[in-house]
C-alpha cells in the first residue's frame, strides 16, 4: 500500500483519514484581527497567547507571478510550474500549479485562482506527500 | 566610535576548482590581503569567516580557523558567520563594529565557499535551505524560480523588456572579460544571452549567476595605525545591516530591505545616492540588479530597465555597477561574495583596477542579499567605502 502524508500537519485541520480532504488553515488573532499563515501560537501584533483561534484560510484568490521551473530538487519533475497567490482574506502563499497548461498561455498574472488538494512531491522511500496547489479558477484544460 | 580602514584586501580566483581545498583558497587570499596590507599574521586580533555550505553541506565546520591556521593566525577569536549569500558581509560588519568599538586594533573579515564538486540536485536541495525549508523549500522552489517571477511582475507593471533585463549580463560579462579573478572571460551578445537554455521562464542560463569556489579577504585597522602602512587609506564611511518583514502585502518588485540599508548607510556616511562613484551589488540574476538600481536610489522606481539600456552603469558610464563582472560574471561562492565586493572597491578606490578602473571614484557602494522568505529577503547589507 503506498504511504501518504500531509506536507505539513500543522497546516490543516485534523484529519487522518484522507490527505486529498483537507482544509488548510491560519490563525486568527480575537484582538487585533490578524490572520497569519502558517499557524502561530502567540499572536507578534498584541503578544497575547489566548487570542488565537484556529480559522479556515480563504481558498480563491490572484496570481501575483508565476515561473515555469525547467530544474528542480529532487522530487520535481521538471517542466512544473508555481507562484505566488494571494488570497482573498490577505494571505499570500508560496503554491505548485495545476490544471493549467500550457502554462505560457494558460497562466496571466492578477488571474482567479483556486485551491485544490494534490500530491505535492514523493518521498525518497515513495511516501506520496500532499498539500495545497492553485488553478485557474476557469477549471481545467485536461 | 573610532574611524575604520579597510587596510589591505586580496582574493583568490572565482570559479569552479575542484582540486583546491577550502584551507587552500583561505591560504592564498589571506596571504595576499597581509602582504597589501603590509601587516605580520601576529597583528591580527580577531577574524569573523563567512561560510554556508562547510557544516549545511557537511564538508567542515569551522572552515575560518583552519584556513587562518595555515598562515600562522591561531590563538584568537574567529566566528564563522552564516547568513546566506550575505554572510561575508555580515562578518565585514562584525569586524568594523569590532575595530570601531575599540574592542580589537587590527581584525580579519573573509568569505570562504565551495560549492562545485557536488551533484547539482545536491547543490539545489542545499539552495533551497536558504529559503524558508518549511514553507518553500519543500514545494519545490528554487532561487532562479524566484527571481524569475520577480522578473514577469517588474514587466508587467513598468514595462521591462527581457532586452533591457539580458543588457545587465551583457554588461557583467563584458566587465568580467577585464577582470583576471573572474569566473567567466569571454563577452556575451544580447542575443546569445536570450536564446541560451531556459531555467525558469523567462530567465535563461545567462540571466543566472554560477556555481564558484573561492575565497575573499579583507583587513581592518584604526585610522593611527593605518597612517604607518599607508597614505592612502581607504575608510568605512558606513556599513548597514537589516532583515526581512516578510509581509503578505508586499510589492515583489522591490527589496524593502536594500531601501532601508542602504538610508541608513546613507544617513550615517552623510550622502546620497548621487555621492556613489561605483557601486558593487548583488547581480545573482540579471533582474535582481534591476531592482537594486531601483532600490539603491540610483534611478527612480520602475526606470532600472531603460536605465541600464542607455548605458549609464557601464564603467564609462554615469553610476558604474559591478565593474568586477559582478556574481554574474565574476562568480557566487556564496559565503565569499559580500568580502570580494569590498575587494573590488577598494581596488578600485585605490586606481589599481587595470582595464575595468573607473575613472576617479571617491565613493564606492557594496550591496549583498542574503536568504529568500516569503517573496522577502532575509538579510540585506550595504557598505560605503571612501578615500
Amino acid at each position: 500500500m503506498i504511504k501518504k502524508r500531509l506536507i505539513n500537519d500543522k497546516w490543516f485541520l485534523p484529519n487522518i483519514d484522507d490527505p486529498q480532504d483537507q482544509t488548510p488553515i491560519g490563525s486568527h488573532c480575537n484582538d487585533c484581527g490578524r490572520l497569519y499563515f502558517p499557524p502561530k501560537r502567540v499572536c507578534p501584533n498584541c503578544m497575547h497567547i489566548d487570542c488565537m483561534e484556529t480559522k479556515e484560510l480563504s481558498r480563491q484568490g490572484k496570481l501575483v507571478s508565476f515561473t515555469v521551473s525547467y530544474v528542480g530538487p529532487q522530487g520535481f519533475a521538471p517542466p512544473y510550474a508555481y507562484g505566488w497567490v494571494d488570497l482573498l482574506d490577505g494571505i499570500r502563499l508560496f503554491s505548485l500549479l495545476t490544471d493549467c497548461q500550457p502554462f505560457e498561455e494558460r497562466l496571466r498574472l492578477d488571474m482567479p485562482m483556486e485551491m485544490v488538494m494534490d500530491k505535492i512531491t514523493e518521498d525518497p522511500d515513495g511516501t506520496e506527500v500532499y498539500g495545497y496547489k492553485f488553478r485557474p479558477v476557469s477549471g481545467g484544460s485536461k | 566610535m573610532r574611524n575604520v580602514v579597510v587596510l589591505g584586501v586580496g582574493m583568490t580566483l572565482f570559479g569552479k576548482q575542484p582540486e583546491r581545498s577550502l584551507r587552500e583558497l583561505g591560504e592564498e587570499a589571506i596571504f595576499l590581503a597581509l602582504k597589501d596590507a603590509g601587516v605580520s599574521p601576529g597583528n591580527i586580533n580577531a577574524a569573523w569567516c563567512g561560510n554556508v555550505l562547510g557544516s549545511l553541506c557537511g564538508q567542515q565546520a569551522g572552515v575560518g580557523q583552519l584556513a587562518l591556521e595555515q598562515l600562522g593566525i591561531t590563538g584568537i577569536p574567529v566566528v564563522r558567520v552564516e547568513n546566506a549569500c550575505s554572510s561575508a558581509s555580515f562578518a565585514f560588519k562584525e569586524a568594523y563594529m569590532a575595530v570601531a568599538s575599540g574592542f580589537y586594533d587590527t581584525v580579519i573579515a573573509m568569505g570562504i565557499e565551495k560549492m562545485s564538486g557536488f551533484d547539482t540536485a545536491a547543490t539545489l536541495r542545499a539552495m533551497a535551505g536558504t529559503s524558508d525549508c518549511e514553507l518553500e523549500g519543500e514545494q519545490g522552489i528554487t532561487f532562479p524560480g524566484v527571481f524569475a517571477m520577480i522578473t514577469r511582475r517588474h514587466m508587467h507593471q513598468y514595462g521591462t523588456t527581457m532586452d533591457q533585463i539580458a543588457r545587465v549580463a551583457v554588461k557583467n560579462r563584458g566587465n568580467g572579460s577585464l577582470n583576471p579573478k573572474s569566473q567567466f572571460q569571454g563577452r556575451v551578445s544580447l542575443d546569445e544571452v536570450r536564446q541560451s537554455r531556459v531555467i525558469s521562464s523567462p530567465l535563461t542560463l545567462y540571466d543566472c549567476c554560477p556555481i564558484s569556489d573561492g575565497c575573499a579577504v579583507a583587513i581592518l585597522t584604526t585610522k593611527p595605525i593605518a597612517k604607518k602602512y599607508t597614505s592612502n587609506p581607504i575608510y568605512v564611511a558606513a556599513s548597514e545591516q537589516t532583515s526581512g518583514t516578510y509581509r503578505d502585502d508586499l510589492d515583489i518588485t522591490k527589496f524593502e530591505p536594500t531601501i532601508r540599508a542602504a538610508n541608513k548607510a546613507y544617513e550615517r556616511a552623510g550622502i546620497g545616492p548621487r555621492d556613489v562613484s561605483l557601486a558593487e551589488v548583488h547581480d545573482c540574476f540579471t533582474i535582481a540588479e534591476i531592482l537594486h538600481y531601483e532600490d539603491l536610489g540610483f534611478c527612480k522606481k520602475g526606470e532600472g530597465g531603460p536605465m541600464v539600456e542607455r548605458g549609464d552603469t557601464e564603467i564609462n558610464g554615469k553610476i558604474p555597477v559591478n565593474p568586477s563582472g559582478g556574481l554574474l560574471s565574476k562568480g557566487h561562492p556564496i559565503g565569499a561574495t559580500g568580502v570580494a565586493q569590498i575587494v573590488e572597491i577598494v581596488d578600485q578606490l585605490k586606481g589599481r583596477s587595470g582595464d575595468r578602473q573607473v575613472k576617479n571614484p571617491k565613493i564606492g557602494l557594496a550591496h549583498c542579499l542574503g536568504a529568500f522568505r516569503h517573496a522577502d529577503v532575509c538579510s540585506a547589507s550595504v557598505t560605503l567605502l571612501k578615500r
